[in-house]
């Protein structure tokens, strides 16, 4: 008998909490991180299941996770989290049929985006602006990350600094170092603007989103850029610029 | 670039580059970049296959045959690259950490693959653990310091136990911490070795292509002197004590029957294209069988040129007849068939052979340096496949949970790592010291440590060849289901001809019928019957069944689990 909520939000609340406790960070990202940050991914175009729980914990103490989450009622993938731990950790919910996952010290799929330097901005979540390049910077966007970008977009505006706006400098900087990264959030903008008229949103809402998706396009696009970044860019599509994530498989 | 002009020139991004043309992906929502791409297991099958270290170490033993060198490595290279064909196989089907041990235990069955793999995969790395410090100091140690001008410690080292045996210890401490550095930055390190290697290789290549062998005559004469203390006239005495202890091995020639007599010591030397199988469940689109294949026929195909060039460029200037004479002074003097120290006396190391070119110490250090890092991006090979067939056995309860168990603050497979550790620093005692165990020197049976792991890789190639057949939904779903030749699955194919190749190495070790190899029990009246080397291995293979019957026992009795169950299904990723 484990104390898993039902509700995923109450027991995502439940593992940062008790992570907190214990001297762990844990912050979540990923879908769940979007609907409790941004009240319209409830929005009947928005919304969406939510399957997975996910969290991003600094390297330095990742090794706590483990007895935390096995403590919390999870059971861990342990041949996965043996080969892979130093990035990644997996355990299930069997009860639920959820799965958490784990991305320790940054969020690689795509690309990597240094998730874990700021976790202290959020008690809960990540920081808006990383939580918002963790979905763009999918290559293979599926439906749900468009509905998570939109609701993103729709209810915070870019700003300054972090909290309730999502930190435009922040997303600049960190694409401005990275070429492959830039290309594939410039490619994403541009299908997050192709496909906000499927969703049943109100047109005050599409064009705040489409407003949104142009001031950080011409952002990203007139910010400074590294030597790193030009060097890349000189070589441009020729190479692939990014990874695709492979499945893993429960057996 | 406009959206559109991304859009033609990668149709893989068409998708977000207009409205028209936009669709969404059916992406799961769980996925994983794995540690390493292709090109880093291109890079650990490159190095496995190590011509500057396992190449020049085995082929300075190969003096005394009849075949020529060049033919044996083209032919085995060619027929090597069948077992390419298998393991890009196995592993497309079931890409699992544990290689070899995960295959074989689920198609042979529990016992066989367990004793194969954990013999071949543990066991006998415990012997390669001296082998691999033996090149270190030859390749390290003796140049550098030779070069530096500190001629004693340069000696020490080359000839001192006591210097070897502090190598091994420094190999095992080197080897596990880039180890415990963890995938990723492993596969820093060894691309760091590979382009800095190469470089040096480069050097080397350019000095024997620029160079004279009458400039090398006297770039010997004084730089053995001045750094080892070599007496004048090392070039002729080097000549003639070769010829005393038989050199013959020409570069090229001899019958098709000869040349493959070498290939049973070729081997230790090429045979490894695939040791990277163990760890293929951590590299990116491990069930992409063309890439599996190319990643480890490539490293093969161009080690083999390699090989092939830079013994070449070794004959127009150095002369393959000294560098072969100089192999027999130095071997038949180190395994005691002679008792005449050689007059070059040190391990004749082509690289270092070639930067006697020049006299310029900072050069010479620098490229010695630099070819090092064929050992330093290498040396990680002799532990870290091993760990993820520990592991692997570990998941199945073969081993104790431990076995599988990190450092939580470090990630250092704690347990595995001693498992080989500790074993491989008797064994490096029992080898450095050349212990007279059983009745043959311990250092009389380093081809031991090719035959076992052959073994295993018999298992795994007949294991290869059944799969179609045994395992068939398995297979049918596999990307390698498509490849037949006339109609027969080529992983069958190529499996036979890579047993016949495995079988044909095994009879030459075994019985040795030309006296050519010492580690078997030669049936010719003039060859070695090495007690040393069979009860070595008995005693591994013994161990082995040991440790899997006793651990089968106690799962039954103490946790009431039927391992044999287990082996009915595939291991998660």
């Amino acid at each position: 008998m484990t104390n898993i909520h039902d509700d995923i939000t109450d027991e995502a609340r439940r593992i940062v909490e008790a992570g907190q406790a214990q001297g762990i960070t844990l912050r979540l990202l990923g879908g769940l991180a979007v609907r409790l940050r941004s009240p319209s991914a409830t929005h009947r175009a928005l919304a969406r299941a939510y399957p997975d729980i996910d969290f991003a914990t600094p390297a330095r103490r990742s090794h706590m996770v483990e007895t935390l989450l096995t403590g919390l009622g999870y059971e861990p993938n342990k041949s996965f989290n043996l080969l892979n731990g130093d990035s990644r950790l997996l355990f299930y919910d069997q009860g639920h049929r959820r799965q958490i996952d784990v991305f320790v010290g940054a969020f690689e799929m795509c690309h990597r985006v240094p998730v874990a330097e700021r976790l202290d901005s959020d008690a809960l979540t990540i920081p808006l602006a990383e939580l918002l390049l963790t979905k763009l910077q999918i290559v293979h966007m599926n439906e749900k990350d468009v509905r998570d970008i939109c609701a993103l977009l729709l209810d915070h505006p870019f700003g300054e600094a972090d909290r309730e706006t999502i930190n435009l400098p922040r997303i600049t900087r960190i694409c401005a170092e990275d070429w492959g990264l830039w290309k594939t959030v410039t490619l994403s903008l541009h299908k997050v603007q192709d496909f906000r008229d499927a969703y049943d949103l109100e047109a005050a809402a599409k064009l705040t989103i489409i407003e949104r998706l142009s001031e950080l396009r011409t952002a990203l696009e007139h910010a400074p850029k590294s030597l790193k970044w030009k060097m890349r860019a000189a070589i441009g599509e020729r190479v692939q610029w990014y990874d695709l994530p492979e499945e893993v498989r429960r057996g | 670039m406009s959206a559109g002009e991304s859009a033609r020139s990668h149709p893989e991004q068409a998708t977000a580059t207009s409205a028209a043309e936009s669709t969404l992906f059916l992406r799961k929502a769980t996925g994983l970049v794995r540690s390493w791409s292709v090109f880093d297991a291109f890079i650990y099958a490159f190095f496995s296959i190590n011509l500057v270290t396992l190449g020049l170490y085995i082929i300075s033993q190969m003096w005394f045959f009849e075949g020529g060198l060049i033919p044996a490595l083209i032919i085995s290279g060619v027929i090597i690259l069948a077992e390419c064909v298998v393991y890009a196989g196995l592993i497309a089907v079931m890409p699992r950490a544990g290689g070899d041990y995960v295959w074989q235990s689920r198609i042979l069955g529990g016992g066989v693959g367990f004793v194969l793999a954990i013999t071949g995969w543990w066991f006998i790395l415990w012997l390669w653990t001296p082998i691999y410090a033996d090149m270190l100091r030859q390749i390290f140690f003796v140049p550098l310091l030779g070069v530096i001008g500190a001629k004693d410690a340069a000696l020490w080292f080359a000839w001192d136990p006591t210097a070897y045996f502090i190598v091994c210890v420094l190999t095992v401490v080197f080897v596990a911490a880039v180890i415990a550095l963890g995938m990723k930055t492993y596969a820093r390190v060894q691309k760091f070795c590979f382009w800095i290697g190469n470089a040096g290789l480069l050097v080397v290549c350019l000095f024997l292509l620029f160079g004279s062998n009458a400039g090398f005559k006297a770039g010997l004469e004084a730089n053995a002197s001045q750094m080892f203390g070599a007496a004048p006239g090392v070039y002729d005495a080097t000549i003639k004590a070769g010829q005393t202890a038989g050199a013959i091995t020409p570069l090229f020639g001899g019958s098709l029957v000869s040349i493959f007599l070498l290939m049973p010591y070729l081997t230790f030397f090429n045979l490894w294209p695939n040791w990277g199988a163990t760890l293929y469940g951590e590299v990116k689109g491990a069930d992409d069988f063309k890439k599996n294949f190319w990643g480890m026929a490539l490293a093969l195909i161009v080690t083999t040129l390699l090989a092939v060039v830079f013994f070449l460029l070794v004959d127009k200037t150095i002369s393959w007849d000294f560098l072969n004479n100089a192999n027999a002074a130095y071997w038949s003097y180190r395994w005691g068939f002679s008792t005449d120290a050689p007059p070059l006396n040190v391990w004749p190391y082509p690289a270092m052979l070639a930067m006697f070119l020049t006299t310029n110490p900072i050069l010479q250090f620098v490229v010695m340096l630099a070819m090092s890092m064929w050992f330093f991006g290498w040396a990680g090979t002799v532990f870290l496949s091993s760990t993820r067939v520990i592991f692997a056995a570990a998941f199945d309860r073969l081993l104790p949970e431990a076995a599988a168990q990190i450092n939580p603050r470090t990630r250092t497979p704690i347990w595995a790592l001693g498992l080989m550790v500790v074993p491989g620093l008797i064994v490096s005692a029992l080898f450095a010291y050349n212990v007279p165990l059983f009745g043959n020197p311990f250092q009389s049976i380093t081809l031991a440590s090719t035959l076992v792991i052959a073994v295993t890789f018999l298992g795994s190639t007949i294991s290869a060849i059944i799969l179609p057949y045994t395992k068939k939904d398995l297979y049918d779903a596999s990307p390698i289901a498509k490849y037949k030749i006339a109609g027969v699955p080529l992983i069958s194919v190529a499996g036979v001809i890579f047993a016949a190749f495995l079988l044909f190495l095994l009879y030459e070790w075994l019985l040795d019928p030309n006296a050519l190899y010492g580690i078997g029990w030669s049936i010719n009246e003039k060859g070695i019957k090495n007690t040393t080397s069979i009860i070595f291995m008995l005693v591994m293979y013994g161990l082995a069944l040991g440790i899997y019957l006793g651990m089968r026992a106690y799962r039954k009795r103490h946790d009431g689990i039927d391992l044999g169950m287990i082996y009915k299904e595939i291991p998660v990723e």
